[in-house]
């Protein structure tokens, strides 16, 4: 046990999020390959490697969510 | 010609430029001119960007980066009264009574670094205000390109195959809140140029006159006379103004709008004063009548009147 | 690699038309020689020191360390030998077991946490079954290796390359990569070696010689010192001092005559302070060499290894005299006679000091110091490494050998790439660690790598230039403290940290080198073709004679000359054509009649002008043709106009400022007069204006600015990275500044300052800042932070995995206002995508998970049932280990990065950004060390402004000035004025810089006051203020203190687990301590029921049983002790009270509780 835990008061985060179904959607995710920008679709336990040049560093793509922000 | 001061402020407009107007006014207090001053920097509603809406941003800067660069462009806000602001409007977010949209889509694919400009901002609301005939150029939340390509201002770079595609939301506001809403750029003030009221003292080494430049106004008053009595019941009687516009309303539609918001705040604190005389007039009333402290603080040891 | 590696950065320098002058102006040598000091950096750079060290050891060290370590033998096998042939570096290499491409860049061992090293090959010849076999690149170890050094993938690229590696092309290399971080080792100083240094202790009137002798194999201290009068010998190794007569004469100076004469010479005054000392070693009947020998034998601490043979009395005097004492002498063939010179030469200095107290040396003289750099530091490192891998290799094999029988043929190659790791091991542990552990000079040094910090590109760069002194921090000496004026022109004047690292900190000045070791034989042999007469030959009158100078080569005596002067010249003479290392150094020290030649590394030099009969040697024509690029930096020495000086030479020399100072006796002349500043405190703005201090305070809070740090820094993922939205160029720059690229990557914005008081809210140094600037992006900045996770594998193949996003069910109103159900994240899981880790420009609120891990419930191996394990395990249960985000303002994602570690794990590192504007308590300074923080933020209409409509950003209180007499602030506030008004960037170089009459007649030009004062108007009135306000631009630098990270707060919070007590720290949600002294008052004022509440009801109140009978505490009313109920009461006390109680009862001590009534 955590030393600094005793009579833990914020529980807002990780006992809530236990709340909730779990669905397991695995299907890959995209990935971008830093060395030669090619796109890499990773799927779970896949090794961490670009398809097109062996490079072992990836960078997640960008959400395709709408961000808003304000102008200030 | 001949006025009396009884007939309100005169003024004489020297310059007209391209964005900015220099005036005189006479007759004027000075805590008048200054709250004039203060009202067209600070509470001449505008539009400006105050939502930006991402889709995609693969350039170099942040979101909040560009968002920050859309809100300080200006727009075409000469048909902003026809608007609403969002906070007296029914709708949940925005809707078209409060808001104009605009959208700008920008993708590089050249080799040469491409450079987005605000005349690449398209508003997407179709307003009913707009004065289509007059060729696009006051319509509401256009943005303001008055450079000479007529480029506008420069957002954002893209390298090849980066891609900048966002929705903005343009609200109207006043600069109080944020200095986008600003229609002013600077906002020149002066007044007895001669320095004749003293009201400040020039700091010399040797000769105040000699060292201390003269003013571009002091053409327009009378140099001292020499050995003239020092009058101490003088009061600051002529303002030069200068306006130059930051580009989201012309020069005189800032001076104008400007003596429009001050007269509707005096027009607003000279009617809530009548309310306030009606209610202490009827609490008077009230106490005579039913001999209740009615208005008072409930304690009668803390009531000094 | 020099040529054109910073070609880029300096183009501008070769450009027809350079600082607004053409290559046709006309050139003024006076004002033009300058142009040698960006040529000088271009070919050395600002962290030459550190490449040119790294590449010695690689390229030299390395070499002579294998050397001195050749040959491994066996003491089973006598056939057997191993003898390293060649060593080498190579390019640095990825790891990866199935890579096709093994060249790795830098940029890539930072996001993965990686060490950019190379493999170190050598050759080795061993014997295989008596038969002699070689073989070729075998590899021993990892080096780890300094960025842009020579065997970096970075040296010499162009700036377009450097940007296809995503390497910034300012970034001035230097440091090492390991694990990921970035490591530099600080340069270290300490006094130098194998040097005679006397000094004197005038209460206990003790004059004590000593030297620091260091080789390869030991490093030991002799000391030379006087006791009740008499001089005696001081070893480590041997038990009590020896008297100095008989030391000599154990080293062969038998006759007593001799020995004076070696010591006093024929000065009379010597001879009386010496002759005391004949009588001791006569009355110990000491008379010949062999007694004396045999008497030291006597003395000598022996601390043999177990199976080294037994030695006499005799022999061990031997061997301590031949090797332990005075080490650094070599003595061949029993001759002692250079060693005997040496003892004698100090036992002289101790005289001398005793008959004129002033002949000390002085410790803190930079001439008596020297900087050990990565370089060496690494060579001893990598020594230490190297005999232990050759150690266990000779263990191993006999180990194997000596088995009688063996079955299969014994190659000695396999044994030794067992030990490879070790190398590469304590390489970058040491790197990684800062602890330089070295076994054979029992050597333990903690601290001497530093991460590099890049909080902006001015700290780092600054780091790269820092020298750290081995001098303990906590001593109250003041004198290694203090300026030295032997620093100027080599370490920086300015900078250095306040409080208790002062002054032991240093940093380079802009235009220095840092020397490595030369060779020293062949400036011997020079040394008699300049006719010094070899010290075989000579005896104490020579030697001692008034009119003949010893010559010293690294403190040494090898020779003496009658004609010092002319050696010295013609010495010169030599190294200014180039046939001697440019970096030797020659001087005469008239007060010990010696001429040093000094060859070792780690000497502080600079380059300097030469000046004959008081004429510059660079011309005109050479600056043009520097101007055109037909030369450069190196072309100058080698025509001998400009030559290298360390600090005991310009002793020699006497230099001149500027060229019209110069006068008959001048030698020298200064290439440019700023080079007495560092890097950092280069970026003041007329630093000779302001009192000295301020430069301090501003060279520790440069380093503190947030601005651009590199050209790459979107591509790096630090741990915290702070940058500013809009920094912008001073409006005064200096030429350092240009130097050093700080107008590229600068740190700070050019606010339009009004210094005046306002609103109350400026007192003590606040400032009050205009908010239209802020709206309009003054002071903005963004904030990055990493979070890298880990998936680790377990020895039972399950592995941590990332978890999916738990939905619930929500209704909402859809389109034809119809409740509609759909599925939607919780909000915890809101910002992740399918993949389980935040999508990347997702926004995060506090609670919200980044990385959703999961860890698997069975990780560790189950003995009983390996394979019902692995099944649990690997598709077993898990449970959630997310990581949550927990600040109270909302970032953004910035960047995901996913990738592999060394050992084939998922690394995710996820870069969250957060975009501040600045807010009440943020803290600025300009740069004249005036730090403020921000006390109100008001509207532009309030604010003041000029008859323009200007109005300041900020408006600093004119009481920051006269205390603090920061006139560098105020002129440059008039230069930016200027400036701003005439369209051009103003100069306030030290020492130079635009001219305060200049930029007052620009402003009077233009309208303005020659002053720099306005008149304003009030804002709030409109009436126009009494008083002139002094109104221009100042840069100012924001910090990286911002309010956001400190403030905190809490009512009721996490508790300590032992004490109950409320956690520390705002990290833990901590609360605020009610400390002693804050007690003390409460008490003083009779607040008691506050003490109480403070300090238990709101802290750790307990609820306890006391016993009224025997006063201690029982249980749920019941006394154990008393076994009785009776007499227990409840009452509270604090629950650190009770847990000291039942600590103390645990020590066999009883405190009873005595209870009494309160009324």
């Amino acid at each position: 046990m955590n030393k600094e835990s005793f009579n833990v008061s914020n529980t807002s985060n990780v006992s809530a999020a236990v709340a909730g179904l779990n669905v397991h959607k695995s299907y890959g995710v995209r990935y971008i390959c830093a060395s030669c920008a090619a796109k890499v679709t990773l799927s779970r336990n896949d090794p961490v490697r670009c398809k097109e040049c062996g490079h072992r560093v990836l960078y997640k793509e960008r959400t395709r969510r709408m961000v808003q922000f304000e102008a200030r | 010609m001949n006025r009396s001061s009884e007939q309100g402020p005169e003024v004489t407009i020297r310059r007209v430029g391209r964005e900015d107007v220099d005036f005189v006014v006479k007759d004027m207090d000075l805590a008048l001119a200054n709250s004039f001053r203060r009202v067209m920097i600070g509470e001449i509603p505008t539009l400006a960007i105050d939502l930006v809406e991402i889709e995609i941003n693969t350039s170099v800067l942040a979101d909040e980066f560009i968002a920050h660069r859309l809100g300080l462009i200006p727009l075409e806000s000469t048909l902003v009264d026809n608007l609403l602001f969002t906070r007296d409007c029914d709708c949940d977010q925005y809707c078209d009574k409060c808001s104009v949209e605009l959208m700008l889509s920008a993708r590089c694919t050249t080799d040469a670094t491409m450079d987005v400009y605000t005349r690449d901002l398209m508003v997407t609301t179709v307003s009913q205000y707009n004065n289509y005939d007059n060729n696009n150029n006051n319509n509401l939340g256009q943005p303001i390109c008055n450079d000479q390509e007529g480029k506008g201002i420069l957002i954002c770079k893209l390298r090849k195959h980066q891609e900048l595609r966002l929705k903005c939301v343009a609200k109207k506001g006043i600069a109080k809140e944020h200095a986008k809403w600003s229609p002013t750029a600077a906002m020149g003030f002066e007044y007895d140029p001669w320095n004749k009221l003293r009201h400040t003292d020039y700091w010399y080494e040797e000769d105040a006159n000699e060292e201390w430049p003269k003013s571009a106004n002091c053409d327009w008053e009378e140099p001292p006379r020499e050995n003239e009595p020092f009058d101490y019941n003088a009061k600051p009687n002529q303002y030069y103004f200068t306006v130059e516009s930051a580009g989201s309303l012309k020069q005189h539609d800032i001076v104008m709008r400007g003596i429009d918001v001050l007269q509707k705040k005096l027009a607003g604190i000279i009617f809530e004063l009548k309310v306030l005389d009606e209610t202490s007039e009827k609490s008077r009333l009230d106490t005579e009548f039913q001999g209740t402290a009615y208005g008072q603080t409930p304690n009668p040891e803390y009531n000094w009147n | 690699m020099t040529d054109h590696q910073q070609e880029d950065a300096f183009n501008e320098l070769l450009q027809p038309v350079y600082k607004g002058r053409g290559l046709t102006d006309a050139i003024n040598t006076a004002e033009d020689k300058w142009h040698l000091l960006p040529a000088f950096l271009k070919v050395k750079g600002l962290v030459k020191q550190h490449l040119d060290s790294f590449n010695y050891f690689v390229d030299v060290d390395l070499k002579k360390i294998l050397a001195a370590n050749q040959v491994v033998l066996s003491d089973v096998d006598p056939e057997f030998y191993l003898k390293y042939l060649d060593i080498r570096v190579g390019v640095p290499q990825r790891r990866d077991a199935h890579a096709f491409n093994t060249a790795i860049t830098p940029h890539e061992c930072r996001l993965r946490d990686l060490s950019y090293a190379a493999p170190i090959f050598v050759d080795i010849e061993y014997t295989r079954e008596k038969k002699i076999v070689i073989h070729k690149s075998l590899e021993i170890g990892r080096m780890p290796i300094m960025l842009k050094s020579t065997n970096c993938v970075l040296a010499g690229k162009s700036e377009l390359e450097m940007a296809s590696l995503n390497e910034c092309p300012l970034d001035p290399g230097g440091y090492f990569i390991v694990n990921g971080t970035e490591k530099v080792i600080l340069v270290q100083e300490q006094l130098s070696k194998n040097r005679i240094i006397v000094e004197a202790d005038v209460k206990k009137g003790i004059v004590q010689a000593s030297v620091t002798s260091s080789t390869h194999e030991r490093k030991s201290k002799t000391y030379v010192v006087t006791k009740n009068g008499k001089i005696y010998l001081k070893h480590n190794s041997v038990s009590e001092e020896i008297p100095i007569v008989l030391v000599l004469k154990a080293a062969g100076i038998v006759t007593d005559y001799e020995i004076l004469q070696l010591v006093a010479g024929a000065d009379s005054q010597f001879q009386d302070l010496f002759a005391v000392n004949f009588e001791e070693c006569a009355k110990l009947g000491v008379h010949t060499q062999h007694q004396a020998l045999e008497y030291l034998g006597s003395k000598v601490k022996t601390v043999r290894r177990a199976n080294a043979p037994k030695l006499s009395i005799y022999q061990e005097g031997l061997e301590a005299l031949a090797t332990t004492i005075i080490a650094h002498i070599s003595v061949n063939n029993l001759d002692f006679r250079e060693k005997a010179l040496y003892i004698a030469i100090m036992t002289r200095r101790v005289i001398m000091t005793m008959a004129d107290p002033k002949m000390v040396d002085d410790r803190d003289y930079v001439g008596n110091k020297r900087l050990e750099l990565a370089g060496q530091l690494m060579s001893l490192l990598f020594e230490d490494l190297f005999k232990k891998f050759n150690s266990d290799f000779k263990a191993n094999i006999d180990k194997v050998l000596k088995k009688p029988n063996r079955a299969n043929e014994f190659d000695a190659l396999l044994s030794i790439s067992i030990h490879s790791s070790n190398i590469t091991m304590g390489l970058n542990r040491a790197i990684s660690t800062g602890n330089w552990s070295l076994k054979r000079f029992k050597m333990e040094r903690a601290g001497v790598t530093h991460v590099l910090s890049r909080l902006s590109y001015i700290s780092a760069l600054g780091m790269m230039t820092r020298i750290s002194s081995q001098f303990e921090k906590s001593r109250k000496v003041s004198g290694p403290r203090a300026l030295q004026p032997s620093q100027f022109g080599m370490l920086c004047t300015a900078d250095t940290p306040e409080g208790e690292a002062c002054g032991l900190v240093k940093n380079l000045a802009l235009m220095t080198h840092i020397t490595t070791d030369d060779e020293e034989d062949p400036v011997r042999a020079l040394c008699f073709i300049l006719g010094a007469e070899g010290v075989a030959t000579i005896g104490g009158t020579e030697l001692h004679n008034p009119n003949t100078y010893g010559i010293y080569v690294n403190g040494t005596l090898i020779g003496i000359t009658r004609f010092p002067g002319k050696f010295v010249n013609e010495f010169r003479q030599l190294r200014r054509r180039g046939h001697v290392s440019a970096f030797i150094s020659i001087y005469c020290n008239h007060h010990h009649n010696a001429v040093h030649i000094a060859t070792d590394g780690g000497r502080i030099c600079r380059p300097l002008i030469i000046v004959e009969n008081a004429k510059s040697r660079v011309k005109a024509d050479h600056l043009a043709k520097l101007l055109k690029g037909d030369m450069v930096f190196d072309d100058f020495l080698k025509i001998g106009a400009v030559e290298y000086l360390d600090v005991n030479e310009e002793n020699d020399s006497y230099i001149a400022l500027y060229e019209p100072d110069i006068i008959d006796e001048t030698t020298h002349l200064e290439i440019e007069v700023f080079t007495v500043l560092g890097a950092v405190a280069g970026l003041i703005p007329y630093p000779h204006h302001n009192q000295s201090p301020r430069n301090t305070y501003q060279c520790a809070m440069g380093k503190q600015a947030i601005g651009a740090i590199a050209y790459n820094q979107f591509n790096r993922i630090d741990t915290l990275l702070y940058l500013m939205v809009y920094p912008q160029q001073p409006m005064v720059k200096t030429k350092t500044i240009e130097l050093i690229n700080y107008d590229k990557l600068p740190a700070g914005q050019n606010a339009t300052v009004a210094v005046m008081s306002y609103s109350g809210y400026d007192i003590e140094d606040a400032l009050v800042l205009n908010k239209s600037s802020i709206d309009r992006g003054f002071g903005r900045c963004q904030v990055l932070k990493k979070n890298t996770s880990v998936f680790k594998r377990y020895p039972n193949q399950a592995s941590d995995s990332l978890g999916s996003v738990r939905t619930e069910t929500v209704e909402k109103r859809g389109p034809d206002n119809q409740t509609v159900q759909t599925e939607e994240p919780i909000f915890q899981h809101r910002a992740l995508g399918v993949d389980g880790v935040a999508e990347v420009g997702e926004k995060l609120d506090p609670g919200m998970v980044y990385v959703n891990k999961i860890v698997p419930v069975n990780m560790g191996q189950d003995l009983l049932n390996p394979n019902a394990a692995a099944d649990s395990g690997a598709n077993g249960e898990y449970k959630e280990q997310p990581v949550v985000y927990k600040s109270p303002e909302t970032s953004c994602v910035d960047q995901v990065m996913v990738s592999s570690t060394e050992s084939e794990q998922l690394m995710v590192k996820v870069l969250l950004r957060q975009t501040r504007r600045p807010e009440l308590g943020d803290k600025f300074s300009s740069r004249h060390g005036q730090k403020g923080v921000c006390g109100i933020i008001v509207n532009q209409e309030d604010m003041p402004f000029n008859d323009f409509g200007v109005t300041p950003d900020i408006i600093m209180n004119p009481h920051g000035f006269p205390s603090r007499m920061t006139v560098g602030k105020m002129i440059e506030l008039i230069s930016g004025k200027a400036g701003v008004l005439d369209g051009s960037l103003q100069y306030g170089t030290c020492f130079g810089g635009s001219k305060f009459e200049d930029m007052s007649q620009i402003l009077v030009d233009k309208g303005f006051s020659y002053s720099g004062k306005d008149m304003l108007y009030s804002g709030v009135t409109g009436e126009c203020l009494q008083a002139y306000i002094f109104f221009g631009p100042i840069y100012y630098q924001k910090l990286k203190h911002m309010v956001m990270d400190k403030m905190h707060a809490r009512a009721r919070g996490p508790r300590a687990v032992l004490t109950r007590q409320p956690t520390e720290g705002r990290s833990r949600d901590g609360g605020l301590r009610l400390g002693e002294m804050e007690r003390d008052c409460v008490i003083a004022y009779g607040a008691s029921q506050l003490l109480l509440e403070r300090l238990m009801i709101s802290s750790d109140a307990f609820e306890v049983d006391v016993c009224q009978t025997c006063g201690l505490m029982g249980y749920n009313g019941w006394c154990t002790t008393c076994q009785t109920s009776e007499c227990v009461v409840k009452m509270t006390i604090p629950y650190a009270a009770k847990l000291l109680f039942q600590e103390l009862i645990s020590m066999n001590i009883a405190p009873r509780l005595k209870l009494g009534d309160v009324f």
